[in-house]
């Protein structure tokens, strides 16, 4: 909310700077508060200046050659302007000065007549929209002044963020009363000089209201001879200041009493209300209503509309419809000031998508109890504007009256809460600052403003007092607890483990999005059935919930790679979703990536291009780590090549469980995104990992009796797997083979077409006794037979 | 006949000319073959020592024992110059050995952690030695926990479809983790202490400050007499141990829906200490986290009695907390995942 400095200062005196005022707000509460630069250097070159003498234009009749007295000069301006008027004050644009159109003024020759600058009108002086007429200037402002000052525009402008909880600080008074209750001034509030003689409604207007649920309160001024008129300059002025459009003064007196007080008002035009009656109602459907803001919208049955005995008249708490908007021939008019309920207006701003200053401070909470009071305030000001007396006959619709809010609040209570030791008494002093009514008693009894509707409860009240008190008065202090202290466990402790063993692998964290379109889901062969979509996404690209982490990993190897990375190791761990029948699923994932050279360049030895082996290497590394085993399967999703990919699976009582995939990503998906490398990733359910982490480590007994080594090169047909091999080598091993460790694969020249060479060292243990060359020697042959028998395989001589 | 020479002078010759050579040997190898010239089997002074058996018994004895003495005498210099030449080899082949250990070493690569994770993790480890324990909640949230629960008005716009993301009824991607202080009341009594780290989404258009995907670090304590003083001491150590002893700390009221009273913990401006500049738009201040009172209301919804116990929750950033720490100017730039970026988070400074 924008707060001109001096126009608060109507409602508390406080010499302080602005500067200062901004951060006494902020301590106060409100969430920011700063003042803002001046925006009116584009009036540098305008001044007030006085006419001094009107003369007809000797050629032309529609013009005028005036000449006005700047103060430091005379100048002659020939002006088209109706009201011109001798002995008048105006705005004057001197040359040099920039007019909204674009255009700069310059001497010029208007139908042979010298001009020599330019009397303004509120257009061409900056201020609004009215071109008709000059903007005339007080007859107090010294000929040869700035326009800035004259009008006021060198007031410091404050801009304040209002939390949503405090409404009732969506205008001046508000922010004053929260000024003069910190600095401990009084609050000025203006007494409208029409209160006490306005008197109940005698006249042929009614108001009935159907929708109570809608609107609990509507109350209306009728005022009869109205002029409807331009205010004066200054007024026009700062509500510019407050970011608002001067209008005329019936429409500008209801905006500063909104400005003033946070409450909206609105006035129609009564003779265009049909039946001088208006109902308070639920929208119709298929109604339609021109607003005036030009757009046509279409109402519903959850809207509060007002309309006359035809037709809907204002969006009730929103916007004014065309039909009934006050303009210059208006004479009697119906100023309207009620409490809608902010849920249906919240929800139809919304769904018509209009913001107003209206609606934004309804929705939010107006207080009941102003109704009355705003009325009055804008009929005083419409009057002070007229030139002849008028009559502001009342009517008041509130059939179910809202009470004040008691509270009870114990100042022990709350002293312990905010760990004080504050005064009763002085709690009670600043809830009485604030204008809350405090009764004494084993409990305080208060009674809320209606104004605050945020003030719920003694924790309200509470921190009332301590935003007066002052939270830095508050000492910092801190228990220790035996009773809950702070323990390392769940998965965020292991997967900080984890994230430390995949670092020490030379791997680096990234965080991808959680949310991923269509185009990358299907370019990785990622079915769409699965994934959780998003209601309301941001865009296309973002409707869906990531299935995978994949995608994204990749993505960041590209990019790596274009840049210029030539080995690029990357892991993610987030969470993946899937829709199921039972709901959605979020699990933990880990992802992978591999790309590029192995290691840096360097002088001692030659990268090479990572392979399969290496991500499956970090698979079966970190799954060491978890003390987790798992096993390879010859599987794996459609986005890996069918040849160099595996299933990463957890051995289990009901067979193998899949909990993920490795391998190289399709060079068909690589291609496509322009990498000149192999990928290969790796991606696996952590959730399914951790849960299988051993609990109770107990140490196993190392051997006393020295092992004996025994190497072992197998030849086998190449369709044959190694895991295979390995399958009919333990068992046939058994019990003496203490470890199986493959250490060299050979294909080559040197053995047989189609044929792979394998070779194991293996180690033969026991715990008893040392063990014979000969019994070694028997399993060894044991072994070959089974190689040999169901492989067809055989021994390498070596 | 030509009369033999004296023996004994010959012993005294020999064993004079040999001392001379040992010391004058120039390497291992020389000092090898002045042994065997005197001491070897067919040495000079073995050869004496073999000859005796011709001397006459006085002379033999005189003689044997001188022999002796040399013998022994001779082989300890050869010891002791066979060290010194062996010492002097040594060093010398040490000498050619030497490499150039300016060149760089086989470095073992390492990866570098995520600077929000660094973050994150950093958070944790406060809290978790002031005695809060680490839990999560689910990144899909039920409405009910993510704002009912937490007292969050009806009218609220983060409840807006706008403002956050519905997957469906009911069921909206948590905007704060603190949907978790719910779900832990309700899971166990009081005394709760814990904090709530974990990603959390929000339909905000990424800008330098805002990302749609950020992780947040929630804080909750509840006990049977816990103060707005001991939100302060809490928070005003944290914010201390992270941005150093010097921070000066400043609680100020503000509005959130779940505390009350409620309160924003600002710290003394990192780049210029409090004086004012671009960073803190002059106030000399930033904005670090959100702090409050349980609001009763949330008890209320956890199941708890708001007149028996009393907390206090907090909830921070980390990003935000990232960019304050690391000096990082725009949000994006910890999502772009550009190696050069990461790996600046490789060293463990805090
Ligand atoms: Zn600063």
């Amino acid at each position: 909310m924008r707060v001109p400095f001096r126009w608060l200062q109507d409602f508390v005196k406080i010499d302080v700077a602005p500067e200062e005022l901004c951060a006494q707000l902020i301590m106060l509460g409100f969430g920011d508060a700063e003042v803002l630069p001046n925006e009116w250097e584009m009036l540098d070159s305008f001044v007030a200046g006085r006419v001094t003498a009107v003369e007809p234009h000797p050629s032309a009749p529609d013009l005028k050659v005036v000449r006005v007295n700047l103060g430091f000069a005379q100048h002659t301006s020939v002006c088209g302007a109706p009201n011109v008027e001798k002995g008048r004050i105006y705005a004057v644009a001197l040359p040099g000065a920039r007019l909204p159109s674009g255009d700069l003024v310059e001497q010029a020759e208007i139908s042979g007549v010298p001009s020599e600058c330019i009397l303004c009108s509120g257009w061409e002086a900056w201020i609004d929209d009215s071109r008709e007429e000059l903007m005339a200037l007080d007859d107090n402002a010294a000929p040869g002044s700035n326009l800035i000052e004259v009008l006021g525009l060198d007031e410091p402008v404050i801009e304040i963020e209002v939390t949503p909880n405090r409404p009732d600080c969506l205008g001046l008074i508000g922010i004053a009363r929260e000024l003069a209750a910190v600095y401990g001034k009084e609050l000025l509030i203006p007494e409208p000089s029409l209160a006490a003689e306005t008197s109940e409604h005698t006249g042929a207007a009614r108001v009935e209201v159907e929708d109570v649920e809608g609107c609990p309160r509507y109350g209306a001024l009728v005022c009869d001879r109205v002029e409807v008129r331009r205010s004066a300059a200054q007024v026009r002025a700062r509500l510019r200041l407050a970011g608002l459009r001067p209008i005329n003064n019936v429409v500008d007196a209801t905006n500063i009493v909104l400005f003033e007080t946070g409450h909206p008002l609105h006035a129609f035009d009564l003779a265009r209300i049909e039946g001088q009656t208006v109902v308070v109602r639920r929208g119709r459907t298929g109604e339609k209503i021109k607003a005036i803001d030009g757009n046509e919208y279409e109402l519903d049955q959850d809207d509060v509309v007002i309309a006359d005995l035809e037709k809907p008249i204002a969006i009730a708490g929103i916007i004014g419809g065309e039909n009934s908007e006050v303009d210059f021939s208006t004479t009697q008019i119906l100023l309207e000031g009620a409490f809608f309920n902010h849920a249906r207006i919240r929800r139809t701003s919304k769904r018509l998508g209009i913001s107003t200053e209206a609606s934004y401070r309804f929705e939010r909470g107006v207080d009941v109890g102003a109704v009355l009071y705003v009325l009055a305030r804008a009929a005083s000001l419409i009057r002070s504007t007229s030139r002849c007396p008028f009559h502001a006959g009342r009517i008041d619709i509130y059939p179910e009256p809202r009470p004040p809010r008691r509270i009870f609040a114990d100042p022990k209570r709350i002293n312990r809460l905010l760990g004080t030791s504050i005064p009763e008494q002085e709690m009670c002093d600043y809830l009485e600052r604030l204008g809350f009514l405090v009764s004494p008693g084993k409990e305080l009894e208060i009674v809320v403003p209606t104004r605050r509707i945020d003030v719920e409860g003694e924790a309200d009240i509470a921190e009332e007092i301590l935003r007066l008190y002052g939270y830095d008065r508050v000492s910092e202090q801190a228990k220790a607890s035996t009773r809950c202290y702070g323990r390392r466990d769940g998965s965020l402790f292991s997967i900080g483990r984890i994230e430390e063993a995949l670092i020490g692998m030379g791997i680096t964290q990234v965080l991808t999005d959680t949310m991923v379109g269509p185009t990358s889901l299907d370019r990785f062969r990622i079915g769409r059935r699965g994934a959780v979509r998003v209601r309301n996404p941001l865009g296309v690209e973002t409707s869906f919930l990531r299935p995978s982490m994949t995608p994204g990993i990749v993505e960041v190897m590209a990019r790596n790679l274009n840049r210029g990375s030539e080995r690029v190791a990357v892991f993610e761990i987030g969470k993946v979703f899937a829709a199921g029948e039972e709901g959605f699923r979020e699990r933990y994932a880990l992802a992978v990536g591999l790309c590029g050279l192995d290691r840096p360049r360097s002088w001692h030895s030659k990268p090479r291009e990572v392979d399969f082996f290496d991500v499956e290497g970090v698979v079966e590394s970190l799954t060491r780590l978890l003390g987790v085993r798992v096993v390879f399967g010859t599987d794996g999703p459609a986005g890996l090549h069918p040849g160099r990919r595996a299933t990463v699976m957890l051995p289990g009582a009901g067979g193998e469980a899949a909990i993920g995939h490795l391998g190289e990503v399709l060079p068909a998906i690589v291609e496509a995104m322009d990498i000149a490398h192999k990928v290969f990733v790796a991606e696996v359910d952590l959730d399914a990992l951790m849960e299988r982490i051993p609990e109770g480590l107990r140490y196993e007994k190392t051997p006393r009796f020295p092992g004996l080594k025994r190497d072992l090169a197998v030849i086998v047909p190449r369709s044959v797997r190694e895991a295979d091999v390995r399958r009919i080598i333990a068992p046939e091993g058994a019990p003496l083979l203490g470890s199986l460790e493959l250490f060299d694969v050979y294909t080559g020249e040197r053995i047989p077409e189609g044929t792979v060479s394998l070779a194991y060292r293996l180690v033969f243990q026991s715990d008893e006794r040392t063990l014979h060359e000969d019994e070694v020697n028997d399993l060894q042959k044991k072994i070959e037979l089974g190689v040999a028998k169901r492989l067809g395989g055989r021994l390498r001589s070596s | 006949m030509k009369r033999p020479m004296d023996p004994s002078e010959e012993a005294r010759r020999l064993e004079s000319d040999a001392k001379e050579e040992i010391l004058s040997a120039k390497s291992l190898e020389d000092l090898e073959a002045v042994r065997v010239k005197y001491l070897g089997r067919k040495g000079l002074l073995t050869g004496l020592l073999r000859k005796l058996g011709e001397a006459g018994p006085d002379e033999r004895r005189e003689l044997g024992r001188f022999l002796n003495a040399a013998k022994s005498a001779l082989s300890a210099e050869i010891d002791a110059r066979k060290a010194a030449l062996k010492a002097a080899r040594d060093e010398a082949s040490l000498h050619e050995e030497s490499v150039d250990i300016t060149l760089p070493g086989r470095a073992r690569e390492i990866g570098s952690r995520h600077p929000t994770i660094k973050m994150m993790r950093e958070i944790m480890e406060v809290f978790l030695g002031m005695g809060f324990t680490s839990i999560e909640g689910p990144e899909i949230e039920t409405e009910y926990n993510n704002f009912d629960a937490l007292n969050t008005p009806e009218w609220h716009p983060s409840r807006d479809e706008h403002d956050s993301f519905y997957v469906a009824d009911g069921l909206v991607l948590r905007t704060h983790t603190s949907p978790a202080q719910i779900r832990v009341m309700k899971s166990q009594p009081a005394p709760v202490r814990v904090i709530v780290p974990g990603r959390c989404h929000r339909r905000d258009t990424p800008d330098a400050s805002h990302v749609i995907s950020f992780y947040q670090v929630e804080g909750l304590y509840v006990d049977y007499e816990v103060s707005m003083a001991d939100l302060k001491g809490t928070l005003a150590a944290f914010a201390r141990e992270i941005f150093g002893t010097e921070t000066r700390v400043r609680f100020r009221p503000h509005f959130f829906p779940f505390t009350e009273p409620s309160a924003e913990l600002d710290i003394s401006c990192l780049v210029c200490g409090g004086k004012g500049c671009r960073l803190c738009k002059n106030s000399g201040w930033v904005e670090v986290l959100g702090c409050g009172m349980v609001h009763p209301n949330v008890f209320r919804h956890a199941g708890y009695d708001p007149r028996s116990v009393t907390g206090f929750a907090f909830g921070m950033g980390v990003e935000r907390l990232a960019l304050l720490k690391y000096g990082i100017e725009n949000m994006r730039v910890l999502y772009d995942n550009d190696l050069r970026f990461l790996k600046q988070f490789q060293g463990m400074h805090a």
